[in-house]
C-alpha cells in the first residue's frame, strides 16, 4: 500500500541504524495500516462514475469525456488528510515518540491529526495562526473535541505559513520526544516524500479500479494543488505512465493579475520556505507573500517541491481558477450530482469548464473529489444566494 | 567532578586518569568574542553605527544575519519583521555581492548537507568562507564530515531548539566540544543561548575557541528607549564579554 522503503528509511533516520528490525517494522506496520486504512478510514473510496456531469459535459453528437469522482470526500473526517495523519500517528508509535504536533491553517489538518492522536492516545498539539482561529471558530473547537491542544501563533501574518514555521520550532527543540505530522507534500525532507507515500494509496485503488470498471487506465487525472498532497496522492501511481495526463488546479483568488491568489506554481519564482526549495509566492525582497482564496486549504504560500519538478519536466500541467469559479462549481455538483464538495476541491471541479471542450469522446477523466463541503457551507452563505 | 577535571586540563596541566585527547597542550588565553546582530534591526543606519561599535569594543568575528518573514531556527527575539531591501536573485549573485561588500564569511543554518558541495563550489570561487553548523542531535559521522568540511570554524549549537536566551549553557556541550576536538584542529565557536559572562567563562573552561551571541545582544538594541542607549548598551556588553574571554 505504500512504499516500505521509504518508510524504512525515514524510522532509519530517526532512530538509528537497525535495518532488519525497521524493515521488519515497517512491514507489520503495513499491515497495520491497512487494517486501520480499511476499518477506521473507510478505504477503499469509491470510483464513481458522474452521469449527470459527464452528460453535462457533452460536446458532440457523439458524446463527450466521461467524468470519474475518486470519493476521497467519503473518509472519515470528510477528506483525503486522513491518509497521511494516520499514517504518520502509526509511524510515530512505531518509532516511540508519544507527544504530535501540527501545522493547521483552515483547521482540516488539524482536525485530521486531533482525530488519530485520539484514535491513538497521542498527546496533541496543533498551531493554528491567530488570524486563522477567528476565521475558523468550528474547527478550533472539533479539535479541542478531539482532546487536542490549539496553539495561536502571533508571528508573522498569523496565518498558515506562520504556524507551519512554529511547529518546525517545536520540533526542532523538542525532536526527541515529538514527532511532527506535517499536513502537506511540503516542509523539509522526508516529509515530501513521506505523505506523498501514505497518500499514494488514492492513485493505486484508482488504478484498480479503473481497469475493474473498463479494462483501462483513466486518460487525464484532475486535482487540486494547495500544497499538493491529494494531488500527488492521485498523480503518484501514474507519474510514469506516459498515456496519462495529470493536471493540478491551483486557487487564483481574486485573479492571477488581483496579487490576491495563491497560484504558486504559474506566478511564483523558485525559493526556500519550511526547508524545501519549490516555486513560493514572494515579494521583490524575497519575503513570503500572503496567499488568498476562498478556500483555506489552498492558501499555503508555497507548493510540494515535486510539484515544482513535475512542472519542470512538462510531466504534469498547472492552471488555476478564481474563487468565483471555484463557487460555480461548488453548486454546479451539488445540483447535478447531490455531492456538496470541499471549496479546495472545486478548483477542480471548475476546471472541468475549460478542459472538457477540448477533450474527445469517451476520454476518462478521473477528478479526485478531495473533501466534502459541509464545512464550508459559512463562507457559502455569504457569496451565494439560494 | 567533570568541571573540577576540565578546568584543570585549561590551565595547561596534565589531565590524570581522563582519556581526553587534546591536539593543544596549551591552554587557549583568548576566546572569541562574536555577536550576531539582524540587519535593518531597527533601521540600517542603526546597524551601521552598531557594527563599528562592536569591531570598536573588540569583536573578533561579527555575524550578520539577513532577515527572512519564515526563520525556522529564530526564536521570538530575532523573528523581527524584515526590514531590509534585498533585490539580489539567485545564489551565484548573491555571494558575489557580499564578498564585494568585503564579507569573508557565510552562514546558511537550513542548509541541507547534500547542499553544502554544490555552495561550497560557488563561495570558493569568490573567496567566501563557508561555516557549516552542528548540534546536539547531529550524528556522530554527520559531525565528523561537518567538522572536515566546515571553513572559518565550525559553529557548535549549544542545544535542541531555536535562538533565544538560557539560564544556562547545557551540560552536553561539554562533551560536544571534547568530542569535535578529537577529530579537528579548526576552532569550535557555541552558539544559542549565551547571554551571560558566567556562559562566556564556563564555555571558556570547556574549550570553546569562540563564542557566539545573538539574541541578547538584539533585545539589548531592541529595549533601550533609543538606538543610541542601544548602542551603549552593546558596547558595554561586549566590553563585558571581552574582558572575562581575554
Amino acid at each position: 500500500m505504500f512504499n516500505i522503503g521509504t518508510i524504512a528509511k525515514y524510522a532509519c533516520t530517526s532512530v538509528g541504524d537497525q535495518d532488519s528490525y525497521l524493515l521488519g517494522m515497517s512491514i507489520a506496520l503495513q499491515e497495520e495500516l491497512a487494517g486501520i486504512l480499511k476499518d477506521y478510514v473507510g478505504r477503499e473510496s469509491p470510483l464513481y462514475f458522474a452521469e449527470r456531469l459527464t452528460e453535462h459535459y457533452k460536446n458532440c453528437e457523439e458524446g463527450g469525456p466521461l467524468i470519474y469522482l475518486k470519493r476521497e470526500d467519503l473518509n472519515h473526517t470528510g477528506a483525503h488528510k486522513i491518509n497521511n495523519a494516520i499514517g504518520q500517528a502509526l509511524l510515530a508509535k512505531w518509532i516511540g515518540k508519544k507527544r504530535i504536533i501540527a501545522e493547521t491553517g483552515a483547521g482540516q489538518h488539524g482536525v485530521a491529526t486531533a482525530t488519530v492522536c485520539a484514535r491513538f492516545g497521542l498527546q496533541c498539539i496543533v498551531y493554528m495562526g491567530a488570524q486563522d482561529m477567528e476565521r475558523q471558530a468550528l474547527n478550533v473547537f472539533r479539535m479541542r473535541l478531539l482532546g487536542a491542544e490549539v496553539r495561536p501563533v502571533h508571528s508573522g501574518t498569523a496565518t498558515l505559513k506562520d504556524a507551519t514555521s512554529e511547529a518546525i520550532r517545536d520540533w526542532v527543540t523538542n525532536v526527541e520526544t515529538t514527532h511532527y505530522i506535517l499536513g502537506s507534500v511540503a516542509g523539509p525532507h522526508p516529509y515530501p516524500m513521506l505523505v506523498r507515500d501514505f497518500h499514494a494509496v488514492i492513485g493505486k485503488e484508482t488504478r484498480r479500479q479503473a481497469l475493474e470498471k473498463w479494462g483501462g487506465k483513466p486518460d487525464v487525472l484532475v486535482a487540486c494543488v494547495g500544497g499538493g498532497s491529494n494531488a500527488m496522492g492521485l498523480f503518484h501511481e501514474f507519474v510514469d505512465d506516459d498515456d496519462v495526463r495529470l493536471v493540478g488546479v491551483e486557487a487564483a483568488g481574486f485573479g492571477l493579475d488581483s496579487g490576491k491568489h495563491a497560484a504558486t506554481l504559474t506566478k511564483g519564482e523558485v525559493g526556500v520556505l519550511h526547508g524545501a526549495m519549490s516555486y513560493l509566492l514572494q515579494d521583490d525582497d524575497g519575503q513570503i507573500i500572503e496567499p488568498h482564496s476562498i478556500s483555506a486549504g489552498l492558501d499555503y504560500p508555497g507548493v510540494g517541491p515535486e510539484h515544482s519538478f513535475l512542472k519542470d519536466i512538462g510531466r504534469a500541467e498547472y492552471y488555476s481558477v478564481t474563487d468565483d469559479e471555484a463557487l460555480d462549481a461548488f453548486q454546479r455538483l451539488s445540483k447535478l450530482e447531490g455531492i456538496i464538495p470541499a471549496l479546495e476541491t472545486s478548483h477542480a471541479l471548475a476546471y472541468l469548464e475549460k478542459l472538457c471542450p477540448t477533450l474527445k469522446p469517451g476520454t476518462r477523466v478521473v477528478v479526485n473529489c478531495s473533501g466534502r463541503g459541509d464545512k464550508d457551507v459559512h463562507t457559502a452563505i455569504k457569496h451565494l444566494k439560494l | 567532578m567533570a568541571v573540577g577535571m576540565s578546568h584543570t586540563v585549561a590551565m595547561g596541566q596534565k589531565s590524570h586518569g581522563r582519556d581526553v585527547e587534546r591536539k593543544h597542550t596549551v591552554a587557549k588565553m583568548t576566546v572569541a568574542f562574536i555577536p550576531y546582530l539582524t540587519a535593518g534591526d531597527p533601521s540600517i543606519s542603526v546597524t551601521a553605527q552598531a557594527l563599528r561599535v562592536l569591531d570598536d569594543s573588540g569583536a573578533d568575528i561579527i555575524e550578520l544575519g539577513l532577515p527572512h518573514s519564515n526563520p525556522s531556527l529564530d526564536g521570538p527575539v530575532i523573528q523581527v519583521t524584515p526590514n531590509l531591501e534585498a533585490p539580489i536573485k539567485g545564489i551565484e549573485n548573491f555571494v558575489q555581492a557580499v564578498r564585494s561588500a568585503g564579507v569573508t564569511g557565510l552562514l546558511i543554518p537550513d542548509l541541507p548537507p547534500e547542499e553544502i558541495h554544490k555552495t561550497r563550489i560557488l563561495t570558493e570561487h569568490c573567496g567566501l568562507e563557508l561555516v557549516l553548523l552542528t548540534t546536539p542531535t547531529t550524528s556522530k559521522q554527520q559531525m565528523n564530515y561537518m567538522s572536515q568540511v566546515s571553513q572559518g570554524f565550525i559553529y557548535l549549537v549549544s542545544r535542541n531548539g531555536v535562538t533565544g536566551p538560557s539560564s544556562t549553557i547545557q551540560p552536553q556541550v561539554e562533551n560536544l566540544l571534547q568530542t569535535l576536538r578529537k577529530v579537528t584542529d579548526k576552532p569550535i565557536s557555541v552558539g544559542f543561548g549565551i547571554c551571560k559572562p558566567e556562559h562566556a567563562i564556563q564555555l571558556r573552561r570547556w574549550g570553546a575557541d569562540g563564542v557566539i551571541v545573538g539574541s541578547a545582544l538584539v533585545k539589548k538594541l531592541g529595549e533601550s528607549p533609543s538606538p543610541d542607549e542601544g548602542i551603549s548598551a552593546i558596547r558595554k556588553f561586549t566590553q563585558e564579554f571581552k574582558k572575562v574571554l581575554s
